[in-house]
């Protein structure tokens, strides 16, 4: 599969004033750090971390809400550079977290679904509201429905809208930032349910940034995992699920909460905090709190190697096997 | 809209002060439809008379009808403090947009303007306007003006703020909308409940400072009619007849009451957060 999206080497760092207000020393927030993604046509790529760890800053990068320090972005075989920003909003839509927020509270439920259409594709009002009855149709909304304000419908109904108004234009991505995070877990299923569909009818590609590994591990086709800015492990979801390499990872998924009532192992999570962005750890960012760091972790950044057919990870612990051997991705 | 009219009836001080306002203004702005008295005419052969039939609030020290001059009066105190309001508003809601959308240099700009024109107390003020451009109607509705400026401006550059972080804001940034369409489409409508309280707010202080530099001869110039001049030519005789002195008195305490009344009732008919209380 060719990507349709590929991110290189992406960096975004924010500056942070230094306290003292007469030094100029400027001090960088590395909330993204050189972060390399491929997303293809019909794929659901999944980024999980921990809060702080640059998942949703990668998402607002993909979106073009920030723009990257360094590296580069690119649709198509084709640089953000190098298109207009209507083109890359054409193709390119996002899903907030909160449908509480992302909804304008003085525009009706149409206003806000046509709205892309009126700025990105200047269609007429007769248009766009066929369009938007189609769209209301699409995502489950009725079209009684149309002239009602947000403040009217459930938080699921609102995370409806959003949708609704992410796929006006036909995007090739969707990009869903905590997507469902803010939802009901029977409604987050309907959501899960809806975006699978939307994916089967239009050949949809979704970047989907969750903490939650069980959404993940039930929706997506690849995962990469984020730690302080960096992704130290990215695979096809059932090798990442399965037989997790990186000792982040193996972590994390201890710490789904399970169902089971025999023998049942106390958690060991990990301990001690996320270092700050503003001044990470040297070598590998999770020396810190990795049980099984070693000296050489200190010193270096690991390598990504590549360790199975479509799984890569970037520890000192893992050498990669005869499939790639050293591979840098 | 139907529930903020519900919401706002609920209050029912809030509702009498707004039917009362609303006959205040009404007998002002349309007096010289139905009253054919010249507010200037004097007659000094009846100074000071008590009210009677023919003058329903009797006659001032020159001999002229008071209530006529109350509603002419009104007329002037009114429009000066629309007028300087909304221009203040206009004035004001462009300043806060700018700074609370734009933020950088200008934010710092702005804001500073706005710290120093609040470090005045009002009244002053609107004294240095006036002192600086002389007296006279238009001057006061530019001293009123720049009165509320610095309020509005404050207050819509908080609400601005608070906007630009929602979702809705970062949606129309990935679709390239452009800033001018984003500030009238999404900031405005999303500031306006606020923006019309304040200005609600600000009328009651503005008929008070209208008065104020009236009374002090800064303001409207005698004979025209206006309820600070009035009061000020009126305290000569405040021990012996104070019929007009507390005509124009009681007035401009009834209007600067009712506009606090209304924009308090607005206020609470349009605060979001009670919206689901």
């Amino acid at each position: 599969m060719t990507s349709l999206l590929s991110v290189k080497n992406l960096k975004v760092y924010y500056p942070v004033k230094a306290a003292n207000r007469l030094s100029s020393r400027v001090s960088w927030l590395k909330a993204v750090d050189d972060v390399s993604l491929e997303v293809a046509e019909n794929e659901t790529v999944g980024i999980v971390g921990e809060s702080g760890c640059g998942k949703s800053t990668l998402g607002k990068a993909v979106v073009g809400l920030i723009k990257p320090t360094e590296g580069s972005i690119e649709f198509d075989g084709r640089s953000y550079a190098e298109m207009s920003t209507k083109e890359r909003a054409r193709n390119i839509q996002i899903i907030f977290q909160d449908p509480y927020s992302s909804l304008d509270p003085r525009m009706t439920v149409g206003e806000s679904i046509e709205e892309p259409l009126a700025v990105i594709e200047g269609m007429s009002r007769a248009e766009r509201r066929r369009r938007g009855l189609e769209l209301m149709e699409e995502v489950g909304l009725r079209p009684d429905q149309y002239n009602r304000y947000p403040h009217e419908f459930s938080g699921g109904q609102r995370q409806r809208i959003g949708i609704a108004r992410a796929l006006a234009t036909n995007p090739k991505i969707v990009v869903c930032d905590e997507a469902v995070s803010a939802l009901d877990v029977s409604i987050q299923a309907q959501i899960l349910n809806l975006i699978d569909d939307l994916q089967r009818r239009h050949h949809l590609s979704f970047v989907f940034i969750s903490h939650n590994l069980s959404v993940v591990e039930h929706i997506c086709d690849k995962v990469a995992v984020m730690y302080l800015g960096h992704i130290v492990e990215y695979g096809d979801v059932e090798s990442i699920f399965e037989n997790p390499q990186h000792p982040y990872t193996k972590a994390l998924l201890e710490a789904i909460p399970q169902i089971k009532f025999d023998d049942v192992e106390p958690v060991r999570g990990l301990e001690g905090d996320v270092p700050s962005a503003l001044d990470p750890p040297s070598g590998c960012c999770f020396h810190t709190r990795c049980p099984f760091a070693t000296e050489c972790c200190s010193a270096a950044r690991p390598q990504t190697v590549q360790v199975g057919p479509s799984h890569w990870c970037a520890c000192h612990l893992v050498t990669g096997d005869a499939a790639g051997e050293g591979t840098p991705v | 809209m139907k529930e903020i009219v519900q919401r706002f009836c609920r209050k029912r001080m809030s509702v009498v002060a707004g039917v009362m306002l609303i006959l205040i203004i009404a007998a002002c702005a349309f007096a010289p439809l139905y009253v054919h008295v010249d507010p200037l005419k004097q007659n000094l052969f009846n100074t000071y008379a008590r009210p009677s039939a023919e003058h329903l609030l009797g006659t001032d020290n020159l001999g002229r009808d008071i209530l006529v001059r109350l509603l002419y009066g009104g007329r002037s105190s009114l429009a000066i403090s629309f007028s300087g309001v909304l221009s203040g508003t206009a004035v004001g809601v462009i300043l806060g947009v700018i700074a609370g959308y734009f933020g950088g240099i200008a934010d710092t700009l702005i804001s500073r303007l706005i710290d120093v024109l609040l470090a005045f107390p009002g009244l002053l003020l609107a004294i240095v306007v006036v002192a600086i451009l002389g007296s006279g109607e238009s001057n006061t509705v530019v001293a009123i003006a720049i009165f509320s400026i610095p309020t509005v401006a404050r207050m819509v550059r908080g609400e601005v703020l608070k906007i630009r972080s929602a979702d809705y804001i970062a949606v129309c940034k990935v679709m390239g909308e452009s800033s001018a369409r984003v500030i009238v489409r999404h900031v405005i409508p999303n500031a306006i409940s606020q923006i019309i309280v304040n200005v609600t707010l600000q009328l009651g202080t503005a008929i008070l400072t209208t008065s104020a530099l009236s009374f002090l001869g800064l303001g409207v110039q005698p004979p025209a009619p206006e309820w600070g001049a009035m009061l000020s030519s009126a305290r000569d005789v405040l021990r012996s007849y104070p019929l007009p002195a507390v005509v124009p008195g009681i007035a401009i305490t009834l209007v600067v009451v009712c506009f606090s009344l209304v924009g308090d009732g607005l206020r609470d008919a349009l605060d979001p957060r009670l919206k689901n209380a």
